[in-house]
């Protein structure tokens, strides 16, 4: 069971030593008790995770000013990695990267008291160049992955695939001796 | 001087190079389709129609090829330039070299295709002209003809082989600057001598070898990965070795020209073009001048690592880097030991130059860079491989029980060599780190 701590690790290293990517991992509360699901509103961007534990979207996010995503159809008590993705083409920062459940006053006509809740992802895309990079929006890959393991459920096939790989290599030596093969070469 | 036994190696170098780069596509082609960061689908997006990144190929195969500086090196072939500031510190001649292969045709996997077949062609002639400065190098040495080409056989393959082996698949500078530093070292070993009291000698009838020849590598090598500037330090070194046998007349018209040269159009490219180009409008950097002149003290490339990805003294020495020192600490520790090795256990006067370069690459790494990249950005220093590549071909004939600390050491890089070439390859095509 070493092994989990160790993949554990491997996910806290990548996941916040990546360039082009900011993250953030969050707890759904226990007690959050969504909102019913209201009429899709097209221009209100919004990632569902019904039927799923993943979920990719492109957003056209303005650049300089704050930009909110709905996320719906969280299971309460989950724990979810959250991952903003940009091209390095494009010279932006995310900064003030973080969540915040608002609650829906609009279902019980205006009454705070019991109102169900809406689960928010918020950040700003800065521009960051030299000229100013002058495009009112820029795309950005916003990911939702929930954590299993302590590892989101989007590195799971990659981790696996690396394990068998290092598995492979360590039999290959093991069985050619490769140091040994390449000393006499 | 390739060494008799030289076309059978060469084969064998080929044939080492398809092996691996075989295997490494293999576990490209294997990988998960879904990469880490999932930026690659913008820049495909950009420049690309969805039909055509969504084949079966490219979504296996070709678009894990664009993780991290790829991005930069695909647009600038593609749009021509530099749009912005920061894009300046990825190599503009690489980008030329391979719009220039492309011919009229910018079509996005038009240029990959290009790229990775020009890259891994650089790679292989780079691995060649190992072999064949391996051979040049320690023909002044003590070696004799087929421990020589043993030598220089194990070099080429570890150098195909070596920790920046996974990032030389796709649209990387390195190998270029590694193609011009390996040409512009062998020109220099042809244009200089030693005597048997290891002093350095030149004839000014090879003067075009090293003053035109080396210069030119060594320049281009810079011009296209800064890092390189390094490379003077040769001049240096061989400048001083001049001085003191009061060799003056060639310490002026070879060294000390060289280095100037070279010192020069590195000033022009990072200091005075950017400054006529940017200032006074650009601010900032533009401040930085000597004594109110037009010129910066600080060059456009040290600005823009330092403004865009925070390189600077010990700026990168911090808890949550430790495994970005631990990805860096087996490359330190060969290349450290061979500076000590061919220092004092296997002194060679022909290799001072290099030990120096080593030296004061590693500290300058050590202190002011981003230290993981140094699997990549070591390949074009060859002392390590030497020094690997003599220890391998000594502990062959020595029992197990007699290993020496560099033995064990040397065993342990190819152990981890063997276990990281194709992890950080898988890590590469998932678009994960280390950089």
């Amino acid at each position: 069971m070493r092994i989990v701590p160790f993949f554990a690790a491997l996910a806290f290293y990548i996941c916040f030593s990546l360039a082009n990517t900011e993250s953030i991992v969050f707890k759904v509360p226990d007690t959050f008790s969504p909102a019913p699901q209201p009429i899709a509103d097209e221009n209100e961007p919004l990632i569902s995770l019904e039927g799923t534990n993943r979920a990719l979207k492109t957003f056209d996010a303005p650049v300089d000013s704050q930009f909110d995503i709905e996320l719906r159809d969280l299971s309460p008590g989950d724990t979810f990695f959250a991952k903003i993705c940009w091209t390095a083409v494009d010279p932006i920062d995310i900064t003030s990267l973080g969540y915040s459940i608002k609650p829906d006053y609009t279902a019980r006509g205006g009454h705070w008291q019991d109102a169900p809740l809406r689960f928010f992802l918020s950040f700003e895309a800065k521009s960051n160049s030299y000229p100013l990079f002058s495009k009112p929006t820029v795309p950005i890959n916003i990911s939702v992955s929930a954590m299993r393991m302590g590892v989101p459920v989007d590195l799971h096939a990659t981790i696996i695939f690396m394990t068998l790989l290092t598995g492979l290599i360590f039999i290959i030596n093991r069985h050619y001796k490769l140091y040994n093969r390449f000393k006499n070469v | 001087m390739i060494l008799p036994s030289g076309n059978m190696s060469l084969g064998r170098i080929c044939l080492f190079f398809a092996g691996i780069k075989a295997i490494q596509f293999f576990i490209v082609l294997a990988c998960p389709k879904s990469q880490f960061d999932t930026s690659t689908s913008l820049l495909l997006e950009r420049f690309s129609h969805q039909s055509q990144t969504q084949s079966w190929l490219n979504t296996r195969f070709w678009n894990k090829l664009l993780s991290w500086d790829a991005a930069y090196f695909l647009k600038c072939v593609i749009v021509g330039g530099p749009e912005f500031e920061h894009e300046r510190a990825f190599s503009q001649l690489w980008c030329q070299i391979v719009r220039l292969f492309c011919g009229d045709n910018f079509e996005l996997y038009h240029v990959i295709r290009t790229a990775v077949a020009l890259e891994n062609c650089i790679h292989l002639t780079s691995a060649i002209l190992l072999y064949w400065l391996t051979a040049k190098v320690f023909k002044t040495n003590t070696l004799k003809l087929h421990q020589r080409s043993r030598l220089a056989l194990k070099a080429a393959m570890l150098f195909i082989a070596s920790s920046g082996t996974g990032f030389f698949l796709g649209l990387y500078s390195e190998p270029l600057s590694t193609l011009l530093s390996f040409t512009g070292l062998i020109a220099r070993e042809y244009a200089v001598s030693y005597d048997v009291y290891g002093n350095l000698r030149s004839s000014l009838l090879r003067w075009p070898l090293y003053s035109i020849i080396s210069t030119v590598c060594f320049t281009a090598a810079a011009a296209n990965r800064p890092n390189c500037i390094l490379l003077g330090l040769v001049y240096i070194n061989d400048l001083v070795s001049l001085l003191k046998t009061r060799r003056i007349l060639q310490a002026t018209f070879m060294p000390l020209l060289s280095g100037a040269c070279m010192l020069s159009f590195f000033f022009l490219q990072h200091h005075i073009l950017p400054y006529q180009e940017f200032c006074p409008e650009r601010g900032e950097w533009c401040h930085k001048t000597v004594f109110g002149l037009p010129v910066t003290y600080q060059s456009l490339y040290s600005f823009i690592q330092s403004h865009y990805w925070n390189v600077g003294f010990l700026r990168y020495w911090t808890l949550n880097n430790i495994p970005n020192f631990l990805i860096a600490l087996p490359n330190f520790v060969v290349m450290w030991f061979s500076t000590v090795y061919f220092s004092i256990q296997y002194p060679c006067s022909n290799l001072k130059p290099l030990i120096l370069l080593t030296k004061v690459f590693l500290i300058v790494l050590l202190l002011f860079a981003h230290v993981q990249i140094i699997n990549r950005i070591s390949s074009f220093i060859p002392l390590h491989l030497w020094y690997i590549a003599d220890r391998l071909n000594k502990s062959a004939v020595t029992s197990k029980e007699e290993m020496k600390g560099d033995d064990k050491l040397v065993k342990f890089y190819i152990l981890w060599l063997i276990f990281w070439i194709p992890a950080q390859t898988a890590l590469f095509a998932s678009f994960l780190p280390p950089a």
